[in-house]
């Protein structure tokens, strides 16, 4: 009897003396999490559960978002979509942190005139935006009026900004963000292809045994990529071309440290190499390719003391890389930002379709000339956002595909341009010129991203009015704008997305935007009631609507995806490629181009494309002896870090201040110490950045993540004469220490 | 029906089965450990290509707090231009067979798990005093302000225990990071020879039990990305008064004993109580959860920490004590009444002072052990010691010579005398504040080094980074415990001033010793598990 009241009592006061349990050891508790989720917080167990895609880069993996009330309160990848069965990168992961900061864009503003900046309500803002708009359009032209859009924003938005710009207000330039990571691919394809089109799907990092990486460093930047690449059971050959020793440079079978920019003389000395030791597929040639023979004897030019001179590989090197090519059995040649921001990035492209091309490594598991995307939508740009391509693929220039637009959209033919605008580039080029007058900026940074940054800078300042819309009031773009549209961002609105491999998957809204943000679709939607083109967009009600609109446009062309029906079935398939055409009756999940040998000219065959290659726009001289190279930092931080800088765990994960890789030798020749500030200046600006001495770049070769505002003032603005995408990848500078007073 | 609604009704299916276990099952062991084993972590570092995809995992699947990770990646970088190397390395606890983190904590907030050798913290029976992240050498315990407590990875026991792999081996893309079931002996013995990676800490001494497996070995100038970069650590503040104080205070009460006269004991025990209680206090307040400090007493098996507690509680007792006792002997001359039972204090009195003085002696070496048994190599007994004690030594004497100074000079007694003692003091303050001066300054002959020794790394940030309390620390003690008794003992004339004299002195002196414990604190360098790039 006493006992039964002496124990709770002495467990009591040893529990004070020794707790074992309690509030805080409450709050780590886990619980299993349903849903197909393994053991998740028990303060966050959630209620419900939806699949979508993530908001980063073109990879398009499957995020689980966990819901609570309907409210997402946490995320983790989606086990059964067959893009990253079950991973995601740390950006995944922290999908939602960026959405509750404090920098959020929650109401219109303009400028107050005492250098910042003052609310102002939505009908105002309209009002503004369309007074101010149509004014400059009456004073200096209706073309003095252009845009820049982004690759992060679902198709639907970019298929109504695009329609709403040039039928709906007359504009005629607008351009986007994907100018300057993949405007080289595209064009590229076009040229060799006949169409945009990326031939490959994920699976086949799995079933090919040559792997060929040029110019991307996959495991720093599309992580889950290099996950399929491990998952691949054939033990295969891992090239990675790259004039730095790169994280996926380590877990190389073979690396290829070329010197800067000498890819196009590289690839034609080893085509030449191939080519002369047979190891070319002519019955593949001479059935599907057209200009092989022209090719033949241009890269007879390309000798290996060419190649060694020009690029520093030996030439038993490079003969050991053909050797491997000619090995393989299914050759997969994958290519990014290296290849595409460069002067000449569409030759090198070329040079590598033309080798997939000769040695019929192409259409087969395993196989293909394959650009690797960078941005989540960049894909549905490619296709929708009526810059380059007329909505769909199509060409502006083309009567009948004019015709065919204004007959689906119900849009007067009369008001569908019949001429491309201009690219980014011109468009700066252009607001400098004072032909373009106001610029409209939606869900990108120029101000950090564009190249050059002090002319760029300078150039902004020249225009009568800048409007930018974003998820952010601070970035450095918005920084500049006299009207700030606030906009919702991932997670907080619905459309769809396609990735790298042509999979078209769905984002959905599972959270609240902050004050009075607003899906950037439903922003264009008022934005044309307000101009007057209401009634024109009649149709385009929602996204889902707006979807049905696309499947039409996409109907007969090469990515014709007529086939879904809907959100849902995408939702429920997990993701669908296109094409999907209507009747389409190869139901797998994971389907490659080419296959069948036909590509999209009109004789089915692909064009073997050459070029020699240009001078250096920007070489090194004595007065600025290093090479500048640019690229990602870490898989923690997205481009100009708008977005990743707001999650305090990502934040931890990368150098706060910007840093410059060097090569010690450098370094001690100029009394540099480790992590000692240094100046790093171009012709154009100066930067001081922290010095990390590293093996990993070659001497006379520095490195610096584009992640770091100060970046582009570097930056030589030189760009790819056919797709007009800046070279972000080469420029001169010089190093040297800050003195000590 | 929203679109949320309409999507996630699809999933209600899937309500028990977890997916992932597809892709883990064959990352976690299939059965228990057995006697003389246990879990560990087993990282591939030839897979490991630095996405970090872990310690986000691990943040979100654990419900850490916004800022808190348990996971960290750094960078080794070496080789030559030829052959350059770069490899990422994961890691989280070692669950070490010998934690420094439970040994070391004064609650008993650690328990390592018999069957499965994971440590494991216990939330709610720590303090927040935050030993346990000067014992780990990995820095492994992360504090928690907003809770007062640390915490930190518990190899997701939870999750283990239910056929469920931890957080950051499920979300690896690469597979890097396994459980591994290992053989505690022979863990052991591999530590006794050789390090976990390149400039990690001797681990003879807490056993670590993580696994880093690369194809081909690292090249030998393989460096951690952080090893040049040495950022000063938190200054502890409330510790350094604590240690200060609790050393001037023993200090006087040694002094007292040493000295032939007792006539300013009263003034001098009193002040020196006074310190003690403060630094009680300060040391309190260095605790995240300070309502439950009387716990830190449980842990003095192994823990220093719990063991000094012991000591300073004894001699906050004796101390008291003791100034009780020489106030109330002189309380005619102090209060001009004659307390009754003196008599019976009297006989006692010299087993309490020596009582008072051994637990304070104890006490400070206690503290000197406190950072000793940290196996951090500037906190060793060599130089952790000499500083301890000479700073009681230099405060004590310090201390003396102005109480006593003042109180003679206030109280217009015995004035004489204290003129007299006062050279012997202030020649005792120059030779021992030269000594420590020279002692600490010793570190900075590693500056000559070439090779980039722990010592040089230190001395490296104390003379840039921390070179404001540097130049403070050096400045205070010269001019304090040198220049101003030199100038003293040499003018004559200055004689009748001595208790101003004393009290500039005694600033300027804990200015100094002030300033030497909080670069001490700052200015520790230690070999860690690799660091990320950090600029």
């Amino acid at each position: 009897m006493i006992s039964s009241k002496i124990k709770p009592l002495f467990n009591a006061l040893t529990s004070i003396l020794h707790q074992k349990q309690g509030k805080y050891t409450s709050e780590l508790l886990r619980s299993p999490g349903e849903f197909g989720l393994g053991q998740v917080p028990l303060k966050w167990k959630p209620t419900g559960a939806t699949n979508m895609i993530c908001g980063f880069c073109a990879t398009g993996c499957s995020l689980k978002v966990h819901l609570k009330d309907k409210q997402a309160v946490n995320l983790s990848p989606n086990i059964d979509y067959p893009v990253n069965l079950g991973m995601a990168c740390p950006k995944g992961w922290e999908a939602l942190s960026p959405l509750k900061s404090d920098e959020r864009a929650g109401f219109p503003m303009i400028k107050d005139g005492k250098g910042g900046y003052k609310e102002i309500s939505w009908h105002q803002a309209l009002e503004r935006f369309t007074d101010k708009m149509k004014d400059t359009q009456k004073r200096h032209g209706k073309e003095s009026v252009a845009f820049l859009s982004t690759g992060q924003i679902p198709t639907e938005e970019m298929a109504l900004l695009g329609a709403l710009t040039k039928f709906g207000m007359g504009l005629l330039h607008g351009d986007g963000n994907t100018r300057q990571c993949m405007a080289t691919a595209v064009v590229a394809y076009k040229q060799s292809f006949g169409f945009d089109a990326p031939p490959y799907t994920y699976k086949d990092f799995e079933e090919s045994d040559v792997i060929v990486l040029v110019g991307s460093n996959m495991c720093i930047a599309h992580p889950i990529m290099w996950e399929r690449i491990c998952k691949n059971p054939h033990n295969p050959e891992i090239i990675v071309i790259d004039p730095r020793k790169t994280e996926t440079a380590m877990s190389a079978t073979q690396h290829y440290m070329i010197d800067p920019k000498s890819d196009l003389v590289f690839f034609y000395g080893l085509a030449r190499i191939l080519i002369n030791n047979g190891n070319i597929n002519e019955e593949y040639i001479a059935e599907h390719c057209n200009d092989f023979e022209t090719f033949k004897e241009h890269v007879q030019d390309y000798t290996e003391e060419m190649v060694f001179e020009k690029s520093g590989i030996p030439k038993e090197s490079l003969h050991t890389l053909a050797d491997t090519i000619a090995a393989g059995k299914r050759v997969s040649f994958w290519w990014t930002m290296g290849v595409n921001q460069s002067h000449e990035g569409v030759r090198v492209a070329q040079s590598l379709i033309n080798i997939a091309l000769m040695t019929g490594n192409i259409g087969r598991p395993g196989t293909g000339a394959n650009s690797i995307t960078g941005q989540c939508n960049a894909m549905g740009s490619r296709l929708f956002s009526n810059t380059t391509n007329l909505l769909g693929g199509h060409s502006f220039e083309s009567a009948d595909d004019r015709k065919k637009i204004a007959d689906i959209t119900g849009i007067a033919v009369e008001n569908i341009p019949d001429k491309n605008g201009y690219a980014y580039d011109q468009i700066v080029d252009a607001i400098d010129k004072g032909e373009i007058k106001a610029l409209w900026v939606i869900a990108t940074n120029s101000a950090h991203s564009w190249i050059h940054h002090n002319k760029f800078k300078d150039t902004l300042k020249k225009l009568d009015f800048l409007v930018v819309q974003d998820m952010y009031q601070n970035t450095a773009t918005a920084k500049e704008a006299d009207l700030i549209l606030p906009a919702a961002g991932w997670g907080e609105k619905d459309g769809t997305f396609i990735n790298s491999e042509r999979r078209i998957g769905p984002i959905k809204k599972i959270a609240k935007a902050p004050g009075q943000a607003m899906a950037d679709f439903f922003i264009f939607k008022l934005i044309a009631h307000y101009w007057g083109v209401g009634e024109m967009f009649k149709e385009w009600e929602t996204p889902e609507k707006v979807f049905q609109i696309l499947k039409k446009l996409s109907r007969g062309q090469p990515c014709d995806f007529s086939g879904i029906t809907d959100y849902k079935m995408i939702d429920e398939q997990g993701g669908i490629q296109w094409p999907y055409a209507e009747g389409e009756n190869d139901t797998s999940n994971e389907r490659r181009l080419f296959s069948d040998g036909n590509f999209y000219h009109k004789d089915n065959k692909a064009k073997f494309i050459f070029e020699s290659p240009k001078k250096l726009p920007e070489p090194c001289s004595v007065e600025y002896p290093y090479t500048l190279l640019t690229g990602r930092g870490t898989s923690a931080q997205w481009h100009t870090q708008t977005r990743t800088k707001q999650s305090d765990v990502l934040h931890k994960l990368y150098p706060e201040n910007i840093y410059v890789e060097i090569n010690p030798e450098n370094a001690r020749s100029l009394h540099i110490k480790p992590y000692e500030k240094i100046r790093v200046f171009s012709k154009r600006g100066t930067v001081e950045a922290q010095a990390l001495l590293t093996p990993t770049v070659k001497p006379h070769q520095i490195f610096i993540p584009m992640h770091y505002k100060d970046i582009n003032k570097l930056t030589f603005p030189s760009f790819d004469s056919y797709s007009r995408q800046p070279s972000y990848k080469y420029c001169a500078v010089n190093v040297e220490k800050i003195e000590q007073i | 029906m929203t679109a949320v609604e309409l999507f996630s009704q699809h999933h209600e299916e899937m309500k028990t089965h977890d997916s992932q276990s597809n892709f883990y099952r064959n990352l976690i062991p299939l059965e228990l450990p057995k006697e003389g084993e246990q879990y560990s972590f087993e990282v591939d570092l030839s897979a490991c290509t630095g996405c970090k995809a872990c310690v986000t995992a691990c943040h979100s699947l654990n419900g850490l707090d916004e800022n808190e990770t348990w996971r960290q990646v750094g960078l080794l970088q070496g080789g030559t231009s030829e052959e350059p190397i770069q490899q990422t390395v994961t890691t989280a606890c070692h669950h070490c067979l010998e934690p420094g983190c439970m040994q070391g904590c004064p609650t008993k907030a650690f328990e390592k798990d018999v069957i499965t050798g994971i440590v494991r913290h216990l939330d709610d029976q720590c303090i927040g005093c935050q030993y346990c992240i000067l014992k780990c050498p990995y820095d492994v315990p992360q504090y928690n302000k907003s809770k007062g407590i640390v915490r930190k990875c518990d190899m997701c026991s939870d999750r283990l225990a239910e056929g469920e792999a931890p957080a950051c081996v499920q979300s690896c893309p690469n597979d890097a990071i396994k459980i591994a079931i290992v053989n505690q002996s022979k863990i052991a013995m591999i530590n006794s020879v050789q390090k976990l990676l390149p400039e990690t800490p001797t681990d003879e001494d807490t056993s670590p039990t993580t696994q880093y497996i690369r194809k081909e070995a690292l090249p030998t100038n393989a460096l951690p990305a952080d090893f040049f970069s040495s950022k000063p650590k938190d200054p502890h503040i409330p510790l350094v008064l604590g240690l200060i104080l609790t050393q001037l205070s023993v200090g006087v009460y040694i002094g007292e004993w040493m000295s032939t006269s007792s006539v300013f004991n009263p003034y001098l025990s009193a002040f020196a109580l006074i310190c003690a209680l403060a630094a009680i206090a300060a040391s309190t307040m260095h605790l995240g959860r300070p309502l439950y400090a009387f716990r830190a007493v449980l842990g003095f098996k192994t823990s220093w920490l719990s063991r000094e507690i012991l000591a300073f509680g004894g001699f906050a007792f004796f101390a008291s004590l003791l100034t009780a006792s020489h106030i109330m002997i002189d309380s005619e001359k102090l209060f001009g009444k004659t307390l009754p039972f003196i008599d019976k204090i009297t006989p006692y009195l010299d087993f309490i002072q020596f009582m008072a003085i051994g637990t304070g002696l104890v006490g400070v070496l206690c503290s000197v052990m406190i950072y000793h048994d940290t196996k951090k190599s500037l906190w060793n007994f060599y130089w952790t010691g000499p500083k301890f004690l000479l700073t009681t030594a230099i405060l004590g004497t310090s201390t003396y010579l102005l109480i006593s100074s003042n109180a003679a000079f206030y109280f217009e007694t015995s004035i004489e005398m204290i003129r007299t003692m006062s050279s012997n003091l202030l020649s005792t303050i120059i030779v021992l504040t030269a000594l420590k001066l020279f002692y600490d300054a010793s570190l900075f002959l590693s500056l000559k080094d070439k090779v980039f020794s722990i010592e040089k790394r230190s001395s490296l940030m104390i003379i840039k980074e921390l070179k404001k309390p540097a130049i403070v620390r050096v400045v205070s003690s010269l001019l304090g415990g040198i220049v101003l008794p030199i100038i003293f003992i040499s003018l004559a004339t200055l004689t009748e001033h001595l208790h101003i004299f004393a009290l500039l002195s005694f600033i300027l002196l804990i200015i100094g010793e002030f300033s030497e414990r909080y670069l001490f604190f700052r200015g520790i360098v230690t070999p860690n598990m690799p660091g990320a790039v950090v600029t």
